[in-house]
């Protein structure tokens, strides 16, 4: 009956020990924690401002197509100026830049030749079109339809057929027409010649990537979202305006632009030649004229949904002195805000620029 | 009836085996601490990975839209060599081989500590009028870490 147990003095120690691995033990926990939190957020940013440059560039290496051969000039209601090139830029050295990239965005529907004779062009200055493949003609796209009530929207009416021909719509259209699924053309004012049944119609569009703080985009000043605005209002809405997000949490958006100005030989121009020195960087953030531009430098700056309350004093965790906003209050340097980020940059050739050709 | 019994014969650990269990134990945790540690670098590699990833788009990206009927021009440039090496570089590859040293070197935009770039450009035979492209980006200044970044480009004009 006699039992062994741990005198007091044991009992202290094997405590003691215990606490120590159970303090461990809390410390691994937390920072395992710690840095599930991180990869959590560095996931996400990740992941935003992928998807963000994704679409930026695949819209951006698309710009100016079905546009018409240079000089031309464009007018878009809700943009000021007209437009003469496939990117318009608006850059700011205090905030985030923009961007308005022209070219094909939309199929309006197909051409219908010969089904209704009243739909040849060369004739009647009007085309015809289907666009839900019953074969009855149908032009509806080039309206906004409210409760049966069709407007036509004269920022749809250049388009490109096959993306090749361009053509500029008529700027007021009748009720009649869509019904009969035509359109007027306006300039020119007939087909150059006969197209096959099926040619794809296109409506060239307007879009413009910004950063928006607005509640009325969905975001707000602690989630700033990269938002397209789309002035042909292909995506619906009223007026231009509405923007439609691409990508929550993005803060900022720089761009500089590689000008391909003189000689035009399809290539950006460099500051240095046979003897003369190179500049460090021959991307200007604010090309004089627009339509030299050929290649477009993007970057974008997304940031943690949530502050990091936990970050090091002194780690570096502000957005990124990126392009000519490195002097504005608030890059790499000022206090740390808390907040993770990820930038990506990427040189994006466009296309469909059309210089040096 | 024999459990019973042992009820009354039960002997407690030592403080030596307990002492023995706990350092077994400690290890363990040890081990799992430096898993954390680990991970927590991996992190930041992963991070300058995904950057050196981008630069080597860049070059790409430059050569894509400068290059023309010419990518061959752009092989075997190297950003160690101030752009000297091969010799008589003209416009634009030059101008792009200089531009892109500065930003693999600007550390406080989005370079890298000792970052060097390379560049070969190979005919992609037997594809008719490709180029293969392969971008290698070497940086760190303790233990030295490699990414190749490897495209097959269109030479519209061969």
């Amino acid at each position: 009956m006699e039992q062994g147990g741990f005198t007091l003095v044991e009992l202290l120690v094997a405590m003691g020990m215990a606490a120590v691995v159970g303090l461990i033990g809390y410390v691994i926990f937390s920072t395992s924690n710690w840095s599930y939190k991180v990869q959590e957020d560095v996931s996400e940013v990740q992941q935003t401002v992928r998807f963000g440059m994704d679409r930026l560039s695949r819209d951006l290496r698309t710009a100016g197509f079905g546009l018409p051969d240079p000089p031309f000039s464009l007018t878009f209601t809700g943009i000021a100026s007209a437009i003469t090139s496939p990117v318009v830029v608006a850059n700011s050295a205090t905030g985030t830049d923009t961007i308005t990239i022209i070219g094909i965005g939309y199929e309006a529907g197909t051409l219908l030749q010969g089904v209704n004779v009243d739909c040849n062009a060369s004739a009647t200055g009007k085309i015809c079109l289907n666009n839900d493949g019953t074969g009855a003609p149908n032009s509806n796209n080039f309206f906004t339809n409210s409760g049966g009530t069709f407007t036509y929207v004269p920022n749809r009416r250049y388009i490109s057929l096959n993306g090749s021909t361009y053509i500029e719509l008529a700027a007021a259209q009748t009720d009649a027409d869509r019904a009969a699924g035509k359109v007027a053309l306006g300039t020119p004012s007939t087909l150059d010649r006969t197209y096959p049944d099926g040619t794809s119609v296109y409506i060239i569009q307007a879009v413009q990537y910004s950063v928006s703080t607005a509640t009325t985009d969905g975001c707000s000043a602690d989630n700033p979202c990269l938002v397209t605005t789309d002035y042909t209002l292909l995506r619906g809405g009223t007026v231009p305006g509405d923007g439609e997000i691409v990508a929550e949490n993005i803060e900022d958006i720089q761009f500089a632009y590689g000008v391909d100005a003189s000689p035009k030989d399809g290539m950006i121009d460099y500051s240095g030649g046979a003897s003369a020195a190179y500049a460090a960087d021959d991307f200007s953030n604010a090309p004089t004229d627009p339509s030299t531009v050929v290649a477009v430098r993007a970057n974008i700056v997304a940031r943690a949904r949530t502050k990091n309350l936990s970050l090091k004093t002194g780690a570096v965790y502000n957005r990124q002195c990126l392009e000519d906003r490195a002097a504005d209050a608030g890059c790499t340097g000022a206090a740390q805000d808390g907040y993770r980020r990820r930038s990506l940059t990427k040189i994006i050739k466009l296309r469909n620029s059309r210089q040096g050709l | 009836m024999s459990g019973f019994m042992n009820n009354f014969n039960q002997k407690g650990f030592t403080l030596v085996e307990v002492l023995v269990a706990v350092a077994i134990v400690s290890i363990g945790l040890l081990a799992v601490a430096s898993m954390q540690s680990t991970a927590i670098k991996g992190n930041t590699s992963a991070r300058d990975a995904t950057i050196a990833v981008q630069l080597a788009e860049e070059m790409v990206d430059r050569i894509r839209a400068n290059a023309g009927d010419a990518p061959g021009d752009y092989n075997g440039i190297d950003t160690n060599n101030n752009c000297t090496t091969p010799a008589g570089l003209a416009d634009p590859v030059l101008g792009d081989c200089t531009q892109w040293r500065a930003r693999l070197l600007d550390t406080t935009g989005l370079g890298l500590p000792g970052a060097r770039g390379t560049v070969t450009v190979t005919d992609s035979s037997p594809i008719a009028k490709t180029a293969a492209i392969t971008v290698t980006i070497t940086w760190g200044t303790f233990g030295a870490r490699t990414i190749t970044f490897s495209t097959v480009m269109e030479t519209w004009l061969t």
